[in-house]
């Protein structure tokens, strides 16, 4: 079973909290769902951590970046459900072309060398 | 949008019940719920995201100190409310000190407000702090340093007599001129006030207090328009100011133009220019300090003495109105601040005291949470956090105490302080409260956390095996403790003796006449009632009043106390007898009298006659005086028949008055004065108004109270009774002052001894169980128990003598300071001192009895087991 897993690539520093803003651009959802759409997204490739989702979570909150409430769902349970603010949309943008810039840069310097002459 | 929260730090369940979600939603999947990772791990993590784990190990602090508090209420709950009432005694005295004399009078620029009043530098002359219209006008004109003067006429005792159907009353008037409104800054709450023009033409219109307001016109807003009727006039209602306006008296309850004042309204050249009979208010100019402004008064005051030095033979004072207003009580107050502040004291380091004993058997906790890794940092704080805490409950505590106190204290406060109205539990009082809860909590934090820190974890788990050297060395600071509440002790049991001793000097003193079963009546009649009218006034009451049943003798008199009275006269000619030099001037005062009274109040005579119904208008003037008069001028010899002339100074009164008696001395200038040199005149001759009848009694006085007043309204409907009070009431009124500081200082002293005594126990209870070991091998080396009975009791005899003397030492420097509080008492009184010293000492030894027998019973074996 695990053989037949795709091999999983490990998360950038800080790219989690970006990745969640992207997430919840799509709409107020809770934690699991946030993990489960990252790693739909990225077609499977991506494996969130999700020992590090909540204080991610939690942290973006305390910024103000993201609300939460309590909402009941389709188990017995409450889920807790997040929800972008215009602070947290604002930010997305800036860490979007923040991140566009940074890989543009990275593939730059690791484009292939040119054939020596 | 509703129900979504911003920035909420969650709590550790909620943070759980969202990871259940997620492994509920896992297992769900069939996923593993270790794909989540370790939960707890995640909680905290989670956590810290919201930062502050500081604070979080502070509420940690303070459920620990708040369990430990709770587990030991019979330790921390007595000890609360020792704090609790020493700072309760202290919120509530300070609301009284911030009411009468610190909060700023509501007034606009209340600091720049002053009265300009004169005085004498020096005896011989008269002066009542009065200055003439004339005075008035000039410094208004030059007084470049006052904004503004504003000018007050005293109508004889500045009273005014309501002549209503609703029955005359007489209160606080004042004839003020119009610009006084605005120069305070405050402006009516109903109506509007008089103007300039309304003044110059004398026009008949008051504003009246908030208080007359509410009783005479049931606080109705068709109030003004309507009139009142005083002085044979009606006066139009035009304004009420608020309640809190007491200028330019306190209690002032009705204000009229001054230049509608009857005495000159009609008057062609308005006002008498040169009377000393106006008091003045001013306002100094921003920037001017009061020494400017008394600086500039007094050229002006040189100048006008120049002029007519008559006129002006003394100074004028420029007085801020605060210190005019509360001059007289502000150093009992400020004192018996000083004496609750010795209490608060006391009881702070009894209550440190009591928790450094504590900390003591702490230590193995102490040692162990520093042996498990608590640094010296956490250990400190939770110290300061726990005196923190027990400083705050009892600050919250004493602050509900203080709720209960102030009112007693406002209640119970000497007749006649003023601005007690504005005494209350306010944001000031609180703020107060607070910050001395918070000093203390810091102090015994500080305390209790220098103890601890000065041991290291070692030294805790050495000082748990308890060594006699340990108790001693850290029972320097216990020791310190008790000596310091020995000595403030002795500095309250002192000034308790002092006052106490004058207290009793005070009302043992003879008043010279009768105090039982007396009853004064003071009386009005309209102003200008015709000569004949009140003689025979006097005469039907005095008649009808002795026919009474249970009456004995009935009197009137002008005035029976002269408690105001400060100024020394000489009579202008005493037959036989050099006009005396200035210097040998003395207090003389004048009184006129009607009907027995003499009898009535119980003075007798030595030589002569009183006065009877054949001294008429039309018979030769006659006196009685009394013996100090009689000393004065005539020594040992009889004075009956020598003649004598009114010290009046406008000689209004030249005949000679022949001495028909001599009477004996009576304190009519308060117990605690000389009796003054005294003449009666009777009033049949003089033909003046009485303000007061007597009446002796053969019962209880009180009980005629309702008769007498029915039977003088029925003599003459226009009459009106203004009080009527036993003469034990009016002495008890006089003595009030005296009477409050007495009482508060014994009960601060009584609480001092009982704290001291409680120090000094503990700590000679702590140190008997730290030296348990010690006392054991004495005893086992054949100390016997009397011996060791003494060893305690010196120890304690000692710390309470160090205190004692060093507090004597402070106590001879206070007593100094309340020096005028006294009264046949001086500062250094020796017996004061002894009784205090001996009560301390006596009450030292007692607290250390029990634990004395508690050390000469310890079993040396079991003792030495322990160690």
């Amino acid at each position: 079973m695990l053989a037949q897993m795709p091999e999983r690539l490990e998360l950038l520093q800080g790219t989690l909290e970006m990745m969640i803003l992207r997430t919840l651009q799509l709409g107020p959802t809770n934690g699991y769902q946030i993990a489960k759409v990252i790693e739909r997204m990225s077609d499977e490739l991506l494996q969130v951590d999700h020992s590090s989702l909540y204080p991610a979570l939690h942290r973006l909150e305390r910024k103000g970046w993201v609300v939460s409430k309590w909402e009941d769902s389709d188990t017995k349970r409450r889920a807790k459900s997040y929800r972008l603010t215009a602070v947290g949309r604002k930010q997305l943008l800036a860490e979007q072309s923040k991140w566009e810039r940074l890989t543009g840069a990275i593939a730059r310097v690791m484009r292939p060398l040119p054939e020596e002459p | 949008m509703f129900g979504w929260f911003r920035r909420r730090r969650p709590s550790f369940q909620e943070i759980d019940e969202e990871l259940q979600y997620h492994v509920e939603m896992l297992a769900r999947e069939g996923a593993p719920a270790r794909r989540l990772g370790n939960r707890t791990a995640i909680q905290e993590t989670t956590l810290d995201a919201w930062g502050n784990a500081r604070l979080d190990q502070i509420g940690r602090d303070i459920r620990f100190a708040a369990r430990m508090f709770a587990r030991e209420p019979g330790f921390y709950a007595p000890a609360a409310l020792i704090l609790a009432l020493g700072i309760a005694s202290a919120v509530s005295f300070f609301s009284l000190v911030d009411g009468v004399l610190l909060r700023p009078l509501p007034y606009r620029d209340p600091q720049r407000l002053v009265t300009l009043t004169a005085y004498d530098p020096k005896p011989p002359f008269a002066s009542n702090g009065s200055v003439s219209y004339n005075d008035y006008r000039t410094f208004r004109a030059r007084a470049s340093s006052l904004a503004d003067v504003a000018v007050t006429f005293r109508t004889g005792w500045s009273r005014v007599t309501l002549e209503d159907e609703t029955g005359p009353m007489t209160i606080q008037g004042a004839f003020v001129s119009p610009e006084l409104f605005p120069m305070m800054g405050r402006s009516p709450m109903l109506g509007r006030t008089f103007t300039e023009d309304e003044n110059r033409r004398g026009e008949r219109v008051a504003v009246i207090s908030e208080a007359l307001w509410k009783q005479r016109f049931g606080s109705s807003p068709d109030a003004v328009g309507q009139d009142l009727r005083f002085a044979h006039e009606q006066w139009r209602v035009i304004g009420v100011m608020p309640g809190d306006f007491e200028a330019p008296f306190l209690n002032t309850q009705l204000w009229a133009p001054v230049l509608s004042h009857p005495e000159w309204n009609n008057a062609e050249d308005g006002p008498p220019q040169d009377q000393p009979r106006w008091d003045l208010l001013a306002r100094l100019r921003p920037g001017v300090s009061i020494a400017a402004a008394q600086a500039e008064v007094d050229s002006i005051e040189n100048a006008l003495k120049r002029a007519t030095p008559d006129l002006h033979p003394g100074a004028v004072r420029v007085v801020p109105l605060r210190e005019h207003f509360t001059g007289a009580v502000r150093k009992p107050l400020l004192i018996l601040f000083c004496a609750v502040g010795c209490l608060l004291l006391i009881a702070c380091a009894n209550v440190a005291n009591l928790l450094l004993a504590r900390a003591t058997k702490r230590e193995r906790e102490l040692s162990i949470r520093t042996a498990l890794g608590a640094g010296r940092a956490a250990l400190l704080r939770q110290l300061l956090i726990e005196a923190a805490l027990f400083a705050g409950a009892a600050g919250a505590l004493g602050m509900a105490l203080a709720g209960i106190l102030t009112p007693l204290l406002v209640r119970f406060a000497p007749a006649g302080t003023p601005l007690l109205d504005g005494v209350s539990i306010d944001s000031r009082v609180l703020l107060f409260a607070v910050a001395v809860s918070m000093a203390i909590g810091v102090s015994l934090g500080v305390v209790t956390a220098w103890r601890a820190s000065r041991a290291e974890a070692a030294d805790f788990l050495k000082a748990a095996g308890r060594t006699a050297t340990e108790a001693r060395q850290h029972g320097r600071l216990k020791n310190a403790l008790v000596v310091a509440e020995f000595a403030l002790a002795t500095i309250l049991l002192t000034g308790a003796g002092l006052l106490i001793h004058s207290f009793v000097a005070v009302e043992s003193v003879n008043p010279g006449f009768a105090v039982d079963k007396v009853l004064t009546i003071n009386v009005g009649l309209p102003d200008g009632t015709p000569a004949p009218e009140l003689r025979r006034f006097y005469g039907e009451v005095e008649a009808r009043l002795a026919s009474l049943p249970g009456v004995v003798a009935v009197g009137g008199i002008s005035n029976v106390f002269f408690l105001d009275e400060s100024r020394v006269h000489a009579l202008r000619q005493v037959e036989g007898h050099a006009p005396e030099p200035l210097s040998a001037w003395k207090p003389l005062v004048w009184a006129q009298v009607s009907g027995d009274y003499f009898q009535a109040m119980g003075i007798p005579l030595i030589h002569g006659r009183f006065f009877n119904a054949l001294d008429t208008p039309d018979s030769a003037p006659v006196a009685i005086i009394n013996e100090t008069l009689a000393r004065r001028y005539w020594g040992t010899e009889n004075p009956v028949g020598k003649r004598l002339k009114g010290f009046d100074p406008r000689g209004r009164h030249d005949d000679w008055l022949t001495v028909v008696g001599v009477v004996r001395d009576t304190h009519s200038g308060g117990l605690e004065r000389a009796p003054f040199s005294q003449i009666y005149e009777v009033q049949a001759q003089r033909g003046e108004h009485l303000n007061n009848l007597v009446v002796r009694t053969s019962g209880n006085a009180a009980v005629l109270a309702a008769s007498v007043r029915q039977t003088i309204r029925s003599v003459n409907r226009n009459s009106f009774v203004t009080s009527i009070k036993t003469m034990e009431q009016l002495l008890q009124a006089q003595e009030s002052g005296r009477r409050f500081q007495t009482w508060l200082v014994g009960v601060f002293s009584g609480l001092a001894l009982l704290l001291a005594a409680i120090g000094v126990f503990a700590v000679m209870h702590y140190s008997v169980s730290a030296r348990t070991s010690e006392i054991g091998i004495r005893i086992a080396l054949g100390a016997d128990a009397r011996r060791i009975t003494e060893m305690v009791l010196a120890r304690g005899a000692r710390l309470a003598i160090a205190g004692i003397l060093a507090g004597a030492l402070v106590a001879r420097w206070a007593g100094e300071a309340i020096a005028g509080l006294l009264y046949q008492v001086r500062p250094g009184d020796p017996w004061s001192f002894a009784g205090a010293a001996l009560v301390l000492f006596v009450v030292a030894l007692w607290a250390c009895w029990l634990p004395s027998r508690r050390a000469a019973r310890i079993d040396p074996v079991i003792a030495l087991r322990q160690e």
